[in-house]
């Protein structure tokens, strides 16, 4: 403190004035190892409401990186050649594709006519269960049996090609951009 | 007398309808579900407890008078809710994701997750028709950032040299989530066969409850808050 006050007190010019080594706000310069108590409590109080401020600062979301278009893609004139079809396979084509809605169209109106019917089914023998006890009817309905934490998996493997060696080597799985902290924290 | 024309002429189909309903009888839909039934006649279904206008005059509109507008129900815009404040942004609010009705399930993530992002979003978007059909009610349907594998390789397979590997391939993980809340016990059963049967290839169909991790892992790490805490743990800890 009293080194401050010399400081201040010399007769400089305020525009050349560079101060490398004072500055109000320096905090405690000494060893953190014997502080008196009433110092300590000072700066952890300081530091609480240091917390409670960032604390109450709103959630960022990480941005999601899925549709970013890498900049070498945008810079060529890259373009496919036009391809010229003769209007014969362009009726055929068009014609495929018109028989391929009609079948997809179907499909899907059975698939859904089948799913109310299985759910108009489950109600029918919901009701009658419920006409020969209510314990019952009572526990069809309970949610703790489902399989709650479910994962299922489409088709992964294909049939083995002949004579191939998969190369060696590994994966390596990184974590997604800002979950994690990226700067090496000291240990505490 | 153009108004009482109208008039007669709507009540004398009211009664005609009635007589015929009353001889033909109704036509329910459903023996088992007799909730709604649905008369038809004279091309027209009147269903039972829809009030008739009894004089619908749909040609003139009268924009000048005050009675404008009256009875008008399209184009009307639903409430919007309150924006969200910025302080609130985030937050885990446990009591939004529960169910609301006995035996309703609490919020659910289907998390429809793989390599080939084509893939991964017709079939996120697969499932979020589904439920949009079986009218769940669907909290959110949301991206979660996607995290990278990268393919290396080398002679040998020594894992523990797997760091100083030259990188072949990176492959990304694309992950789509649809929240769902208040879904009957009776359906899910129903809707997870459904979503089986349609699972394409190498996609990871994976069901969970909607817990703080996973609505945590959707947000930025904070590094100065948490470097301020580690400091305040280092003064705790020293006293």
């Amino acid at each position: 403190m009293a080194l401050k006050k010399v400081f201040f007190s010399l007769p400089v010019c305020s525009s050349r004035w560079i101060s490398t080594s004072c500055s109000r706000s320096a905090g405690f310069q000494g060893s953190k190892a014997n502080i008196p108590l009433e110092m300590k409590l000072r700066m952890i109080e300081r530091k609480k409401r240091r917390v409670e401020k960032l604390s109450k600062q709103p959630l960022a979301f990480i941005p999601i990186t899925d549709f970013f278009i890498p900049y070498s893609w945008k810079m060529d004139k890259r373009a496919r050649s036009k391809l010229e079809i003769s209007e014969e396979e362009e009726d055929k084509r068009v014609l495929l594709e018109k028989e391929w809605a009609r079948k997809t169209f179907r499909s899907r109106k059975q698939e859904s006519w089948k799913i109310k019917l299985l759910l108009r089914h489950q109600q029918r023998a919901l009701e009658e269960l419920r006409q020969e006890s209510e314990k019952l009817y009572n526990a069809a309905l309970q949610c703790e049996d489902l399989s709650i934490p479910f994962t299922c998996r489409g088709p992964v493997q294909s049939t083995p090609l002949e004579g191939y060696l998969p190369p060696l080597g590994g994966y390596e799985h990184t974590d997604p951009l800002f979950s994690k902290d990226d700067l090496s924290l000291p240990e505490v | 007398m153009y108004i009482l024309y109208l008039w007669c002429k709507h009540v004398l189909q009211f009664f005609v309808a009635v007589l015929l309903s009353l001889i033909r009888g109704p036509k329910i839909k459903d023996k088992n579900m007799s909730l709604s039934c649905t008369w038809h006649l004279w091309g027209k279904s009147f269903r039972v407890g829809k009030c008739l206008p009894a004089i619908s005059n749909s040609l003139r509109h009268y924009r000048n008078r005050p009675t404008h507008n009256i009875g008008r129900m399209h184009g009307l815009e639903k409430p919007k809710p309150p924006p969200v404040r910025k302080k609130e942004v985030g937050t885990w609010k446990p009591e939004e994701y529960k169910a609301v009705k006995e035996n309703h399930l609490d919020a659910l993530n289907f998390i429809v997750s793989g390599y080939d992002i084509v893939l991964v979003e017709q079939y996120a978007k697969y499932v979020h028709q589904l439920m949009i059909k079986f009218k769940q009610n669907i909290l959110e349907v949301y991206a979660l950032p996607s995290s990278n594998a990268v393919v290396k390789k080398m002679l040998g397979a020594d894992q523990r040299l797997l760091k100083a590997m030259t990188p072949e391939i990176e492959l990304t993980m694309y992950k789509r989530i649809i929240q769902v809340k208040d879904m009957p016990s009776q359906t899910y059963p129903i809707l997870l066969q459904t979503l089986m049967h349609y699972i394409p290839q190498s996609i990871t169909l994976k069901v969970d409850k909607h817990n703080e991790e996973q609505h945590l892992s959707r947000y930025q790490y904070r590094v100065e808050l948490a470097e301020e805490k580690a400091m305040l743990q280092q003064l705790y800890d020293s006293r």
